[in-house]
């Protein structure tokens, strides 16, 4: 019963299919002092672009609904201090980790991922965030077209051997098309989804709740939608479907494998609890063996229609 | 349990939040950091507010 929740993507095992998703757990390294990293599949750091990054003025998140609106926008180091001060100290957490990407440009993208490369870095791949929807330039911009999508896969392709996670944007009419290109350009795994574009206005005085008036909502209020395309990009794609979207019990994790996730994110609720993860690995275990399931993979994609 | 009730059993239980956890979450909610909490602390007490209060959402959600 030991390697029940194990999951593998390319040639890389992680202990548990479900990974702390970027921007909600810190560069990775933050939180290994209070935090069983060990029961965590797979920490994904904050997205890092080729320049430090103060991110949008304050405010820049607010609750929704149960959920929550950011618009951060991307704020993070840089390349240059993450490889000089993070890449030794997540070399030496218990579990894998996978570096988040952004950038304005193709061009930047790609420098950022051949600087990582120099690196001494155990890390098991990249996730490339193209859909963003709180900065300015590039991020969802490549994430809603299928061909940038696809021509910015095949560069960072021939950039990297490592696992390469396109992380899509639910903002499309037509998630499944970029999917695709992802995968025909070289992708190993689709990270589905990355919030919905939203606005929160205060309705007494008038005034946005987020400087940048419009942010990404994320948190149980998006889990319906995100299983929607989750399951229309399963039912698309051969390679595996990372899905995410308002996780906050073991019961969401097993919905986003039914639709046929091979693994899930959980994001906003580590804003609540940063040890969340480790008591739906604990749930999550108790369920397949009170079902008698003897591994977590034969749930991919086992649904019945009603 | 009352809501106060309720609000200080979530800041008991951030209590091994290391400063180096405190110090990202702070990066996330402003530009600047802990810098700019400290520059704005009224800003920061308010948003710790609105934190708890969301806490507390959250935690109404997750039992249900």
């Amino acid at each position: 019963m030991k390697n029940i929740l194990i999951t593998k993507i390319k040639n890389t095992e992680f202990k548990s299919p479900i990974i702390a998703a970027s921007g909600t757990f810190g560069y990775g390294d933050e939180a290994d002092k209070f935090v069983d990293l060990s029961e965590i599949g797979c920490v994904i750091t904050k997205s890092i672009t080729l320049e430090k990054r103060e991110g949008n003025p304050s405010s820049r998140i607010h609750g929704a609904s149960a959920g929550m609106m950011n618009s951060i926008g991307l704020a993070n180091i840089g390349v240059q201090d993450f490889c000089k001060k993070k890449i030794s100290a997540l070399n030496s957490i218990d579990t894998n980790f996978i570096i988040s990407v952004a950038g304005s440009t193709f061009q930047e993208y790609i420098q950022v991922v051949d600087e990582i490369e120099k690196a001494d870095g155990r890390h098991a791949g990249y996730e490339i965030n193209i859909s963003c929807p709180n900065v300015k330039e590039g991020g969802m911009e490549f994430g809603v077209d299928k061909e940038a999508t696809f021509k910015l896969t095949k560069s960072l392709r021939s950039a990297t051997d490592k696992i390469l996670i396109i992380k899509l944007s639910p903002n499309v009419s037509n998630i499944e098309e970029i999917a695709l290109s992802a995968e025909s350009a070289g992708a190993d795994a689709i990270s589905a989804v990355n919030t919905f574009v939203g606005l929160g206005i205060d309705y007494k005085t008038g005034k946005m709740l987020l400087s940048t008036k419009f942010g990404g909502v994320s948190g149980p209020p998006i889990k319906p939608m995100a299983l929607a395309k989750v399951h229309k990009i399963y039912n698309k794609v051969k390679i595996p479907v990372i899905g995410m979207g308002g996780i906050s019990s073991f019961r969401d994790i097993v919905e986003f494998i039914r639709v046929g996730s091979s693994m899930v994110q959980v994001g906003t609720l580590n804003y609540r609890n940063p040890s969340i993860i480790s008591t739906f690995n604990a749930d999550l275990r108790k369920f397949l063996i009170k079902n008698n399931i003897s591994h977590i993979g034969e749930l991919t994609g086992l649904y019945s229609d009603s | 349990m009352t809501k106060v009730q309720s609000k200080i059993k979530i800041v008991y239980s951030m209590r091994k939040w290391s400063f180096k956890y405190i110090a990202w979450r702070l990066t996330t909610a402003y530009p600047g950091g802990w810098r700019y909490a400290l520059r704005h602390p009224i800003e920061l007490l308010k948003d710790m507010y609105k934190y708890l209060a969301w806490c507390q959402e959250i935690d109404r959600y997750v039992r249900k």
